[in-house]
């Protein structure tokens, strides 16, 4: 959590204060590029972009919010905009499973998957669903946090949120399966 | 309870948003229904694979990557947006409430940093042993093409004198540029008019030599050609030399008397004067020793007209009011005077 303390001296103008206070979002910030956009020169770039507009834009951050969930809106929001014209995602067919089987595939709910291969399920989702997951599992936001970062009305949160686990046991399920993705 | 309403519950319930009484009756639903029992459990387990996915860390630092871009920008201030209603991507916490003291706040505040320390600079410049710089011929010739101004001088501003020292913008400016050079100072003057009140409260330069500082507020022009002087020439602010008042007239710092001031530079052995037309296109420069004037363009430096180079002094710098014609008096070393004038239309120097 940042001190509240540095975000007053940075708005007051204390320049060292400000690169301080970026300093200690700086991989809050990347983290949830890097599961947004899947690839991690987009989100280093995305990052930083997101560093800038967070320098320059420090005075309009009011205390009524907290200021991760200001943080992150600025983070997802680069990140949405550069997704909508980014390459194309990489198919699950295509990728190289991992598996970690066991002989009973029917009873074996979810075996441990690699985590790229949750990033790329989480790839998949559409912008909104793919947004609350990250930030509630990246940055272990509340429903209220969540909600306050996007802007969304509370149970727009949820459902989103519910609605993005059922894909992605949908997606990881199939690929325990060796189905084919229809 | 239905399957459907069991599954919003174990959603909830992964997120450790179920109170106990609603957990015990989501449970007991899953112990008598196998395929609530297997979504919990998938519910489960993929919850916790997501909890466990690496914190990732950028391979190197970001903001040092930033840093030189940084420097280069400032922070908005802080202003008031109307809150949006809906949802939708704001960049920006929606907080109508605006913070427009802190606005303008900022710009005071950053504006008073700047003056103070142009004050500072000024202050500990002003304390600098600028006498040795300075000897008799200097002096005379200082108190000459001063009286000669003031003599052309509306009287008002003869009386604003000391005052009008105050609202220079040299000053302040001028102070922090010491030592970077008359270039430098004169640029930076045309760039930041902003007075500064005690710059001219300074100590006395010199005694009996009060050589006023150039303050004229945007008509200095870069003396490209005169590099000579060197950076150690930069002008001091404020004469505040009561024992001359009329080397503290308010020529050097009103900004509406900068059509006939001088301004007097020192360099370490060569005195300048230098005088801009009224209309601020170009400047007259001589030197205190050589009985030789030079025009310039004031916006880039450029050379009008030179006379030949020769030695006495040249007194009684004076712009016509339509600037075409700069009027003065050379004296030679054997002590004769010739009225001499220089026309803009003909580019020469003639006799009066």
């Amino acid at each position: 959590m940042v001190e509240p303390e540095l975000i007053k001296a940075a708005q007051a103008g204390d320049r060292e204060a400000l690169v301080t206070l970026l300093r200690d979002i700086e991989q809050q910030v990347y983290r949830t590029a890097y599961y947004l956009l899947n690839h991690e020169q987009d989100a280093l770039d995305a990052s930083q972009e997101a560093l800038i507009r967070i320098y320059t834009k420090i005075n309009s951050y009011e205390e009524k919010a907290q200021f991760r969930t200001w943080v992150q809106r600025i983070v997802t929001n680069i990140c949405i905009d550069k997704f909508r014209r980014k390459r194309p995602s990489v198919s699950i067919d295509e990728h190289d499973l991992v598996f970690h089987s066991s002989a009973d595939v029917e009873t074996e709910v979810l075996s441990a998957y690699a985590a790229e291969d949750i990033r790329e399920a989480i790839g998949k989702l559409p912008d909104h669903h793919r947004t609350v997951v990250v930030l509630r599992y990246l940055q272990d936001f509340s429903y209220n946090e969540i909600a306050e970062s996007l802007n969304l009305p509370l149970n727009t949160v949820k459902s989103y949120l519910f609605r993005a686990r059922q894909q992605l046991q949908f997606l990881l399920h199939d690929y325990q399966k060796g189905g084919v993705r229809g | 309870m239905n399957c459907q309403e069991g599954m919003e519950l174990m959603q909830r319930y992964v997120d450790g948003d179920l109170n106990e009484q609603e957990s015990s009756r989501m449970l007991s639903h899953v112990d008598t229904c196998p395929d609530c029992a297997a979504m919990l459990e998938r519910l489960t387990r993929l919850s916790s694979e997501l909890a466990q996915l690496p914190r990732v860390l950028p391979r190197y630092s970001l903001v040092d990557a930033i840093l030189p871009e940084l420097e280069l920008l400032t922070p908005e201030p802080a202003v008031s947006r109307p809150q949006e209603e809906h949802g939708g991507t704001q960049s920006d916490v929606p907080g109508p409430r605006s913070r427009r003291p802190a606005r303008n706040t900022k710009l005071y505040r950053r504006l008073s940093g700047i003056i103070a320390a142009g004050i500072v600079a000024g202050v500990i410049l002003t304390t600098q042993p600028w006498g040795q710089l300075f000897n008799k011929p200097q002096q005379e010739a200082a108190g000459l093409a001063l009286d000669t101004p003031s003599a052309n001088m509306p009287s008002a501003q003869a009386s604003s004198s000391t005052e009008s020292l105050s609202p220079t913008s040299a000053d302040g400016i001028g102070g922090e540029e010491a030592g970077t050079g008359f270039k430098d100072f004169s640029q930076k003057i045309a760039q930041d008019p902003s007075p500064t009140e005690k710059g001219t409260a300074t100590e006395p330069r010199v005694s009996g030599g009060s050589e006023p500082a150039p303050a004229q507020a945007d008509r200095i022009p870069t003396p490209r050609k005169f590099n000579a002087i060197g950076p150690t020439d930069s002008p001091v602010p404020a004469p505040a030399d009561k024992a001359d008042p009329s080397a503290t007239m308010g020529i050097m710092t009103d900004p509406s008397f900068t059509s006939n001031s001088g301004s007097i530079n020192s360099s370490n052995d060569q005195l300048l004067v230098q005088f801009a037309s009224p209309d601020g296109s170009k400047t007259a420069y001589t030197q205190a020793d050589t009985g030789a004037v030079s025009i310039v363009n004031t916006s880039d430096g450029s050379l009008v007209f030179q006379s030949e180079p020769r030695t006495g002094t040249i007194t009684d710098l004076k712009w016509s009011d339509d600037g075409k014609t700069l009027t003065y008096t050379w004296t030679n070393t054997s002590g004769q005077a010739k009225a001499l004038s220089w026309s803009a239309e003909s580019n020469k120097e003639t006799e009066r």
